[in-house]
């Protein structure tokens, strides 16, 4: 749960803080319309953070360094022999060391997503309020505004099936990875590529299921 | 003392092992030599469960190996010590965590009792000054003996080493042989030996058994391997210049 969570909160508090004063900074300057309220500006942020960003977005970035991490990881185990002398002592070597990396992932990457929301969010704020591109209120009251419990519920069933899918996918590519070192880093691709792959797949269905 | 029936592995097209019937005896060394590639680590893996055999069967004192379910194996799995041939100790733990993992897994002992089992596995194997070293920060024979180490850990009854002196200079290639030798005295375990290297067969080969393309082509006695008369395993042994220097002296 450290290397895969704990040691992921750097990369996220700098993606995430960035990101979401990006996505504030577009949306107000691209809203010129007087018709258009300022406050749009914090609610369309906080959808598409909320929507997307946080979970999709920060999934794919995920599925890139937790994937790689465990792939490498148990596939170095798997070409060193270690799984094997796990096997000897009549340990269930796939139980022993894939379940607490499922389980772990499935546990902080809520966590890891609502803090990544709270810092886009923080972000998104400081960005166009330092600017003077939308006033405080305005923000405020757009963060606020049509807010829906539902969504939250969508955003947390999306991450909690990609941590599933990022962990075992990955899971699966590292511990079936024999030969050398070369193929270390084929199965530590091939669990990023079908991590992702996977992953937007589901983020299809499950937006088609819960929103449409 | 471990039988083997009649075993037998493919992969594909590829017989890798063909039949091969032996046994090993308790409280000696024995050694499975031949060249690379003649099947010796699989007849290993097979005989340890890591590969199913095709055909044939695997006793450990006459409890039938082979036809066990995975849970009843494990209570065999447990009186065997395995030392691979590049140690496949856990990088993530220390010299002293390695040794104390079976225990950790297995053994109902205090950790006061774990601490003290740990310090005899590290002190017969010379290495108690580096409890608190990782497999990354030792060199190939330390790793080597922490792997032995390991593998006694539980007081087994059968010690398998697969090439446990490869990439080791000829100094601590002995020390290891010697090593392996004195525990299986110690202990009265039955050890089984993968290598090639000639040397291991004079200083430690108390059986030997000579693979060659997956089949048994001779059995003996260490000492008695020079009075063979098989081709084969006369070409093996002296294939190299300072061996067939000897033969002519």
């Amino acid at each position: 749960m450290i290397s895969i969570g704990i040691d992921s909160l750097p990369l996220i508090f700098i993606i995430s803080t960035f990101m979401g004063a990006v996505i504030s900074i577009q949306l107000a300057a691209n809203i010129d319309s007087p018709l258009i309220p300022k406050y749009t500006v914090g609610y369309a942020s906080r959808q598409s953070i909320i929507y997307e960003f946080s979970t999709t977005v920060l999934s794919l970035i995920l599925a890139g360094k937790v994937g790689s991490n465990i792939a490498s990881e148990l596939g170095s185990m798997k070409i060193s022999e270690q799984v094997d002398a796990l096997e000897i002592m009549g340990i269930n070597s796939a139980s022993f060391l894939i379940l607490p990396k499922i389980v772990g992932f499935l546990i902080i990457n809520p966590f890891l997503v609502a803090l990544s929301m709270v810092l886009s969010i923080t972000g998104s704020y400081l960005s166009v309020t330092l600017t003077g591109m939308v006033p405080h209120d305005d923000f405020i009251y757009g963060i606020q505004f049509d807010f829906r419990d539902y969504d939250l519920l969508y955003a947390f069933v999306k991450t909690m099936a990609f941590a599933f899918i990022i962990s075992s996918v990955s899971s699966y590519q590292g511990y079936s990875t024999t030969g050398g070192a070369l193929d270390v880093g084929r199965s530590s691709t091939g669990a990023v590529v079908f991590s992702i792959f996977t992953l937007l797949t589901a983020n299809l269905v499950i937006t088609a299921l819960m929103l449409l | 003392m471990i039988e083997v029936k009649n075993i037998s592995k493919s992969f594909g097209d590829n017989h890798v092992i063909k039949n091969i019937d032996t046994q090993f005896e308790k409280g000696i060394v024995n050694l499975v030599i031949g060249r690379s590639g003649s099947g010796k680590t699989v007849f290993l893996k097979c005989m340890v469960g890591l590969f199913e055999p095709d055909t044939g069967e695997v006793l450990y004192d006459e409890r039938n190996f082979t036809r066990m379910s995975e849970n009843e194996r494990k209570n065999v799995r447990q009186d065997i010590g395995m030392v691979f041939q590049m140690g496949a100790l856990f990088d993530s733990l220390t010299v002293a965590g390695n040794v104390k993992f079976p225990l950790d897994m297995f053994s109902t002992m205090s950790e006061s009792e774990k601490k003290d089992r740990v310090e005899f596995c590290l002190r017969r194997v010379n290495l108690e000054k580096a409890h608190n070293l990782y497999p990354a920060e030792i060199s190939g024979g330390m790793r080597k003996r922490t792997a032995i180490a390991r593998a006694i850990s539980l007081n087994p009854k059968y010690l398998f080493c697969d090439e446990p002196n490869s990439g080791l200079d000829p100094e601590t290639s002995i020390l290891i042989d010697n090593l392996v030798m004195e525990l299986t005295h110690e202990f009265n375990m039955t050890t089984v030996i993968i290598t090639h290297d000639m040397n291991s067969v004079f200083e430690i080969g108390e059986k030997v058994m000579f693979l060659a393309n997956g089949s048994k082509l001779w059995e003996g006695k260490g000492k008695d391997i020079f009075q063979s008369d098989n081709e084969g395993l006369k070409e093996f042994i002296f294939a190299s210049e300072l061996m067939k220097r000897f033969r002519k002296s």
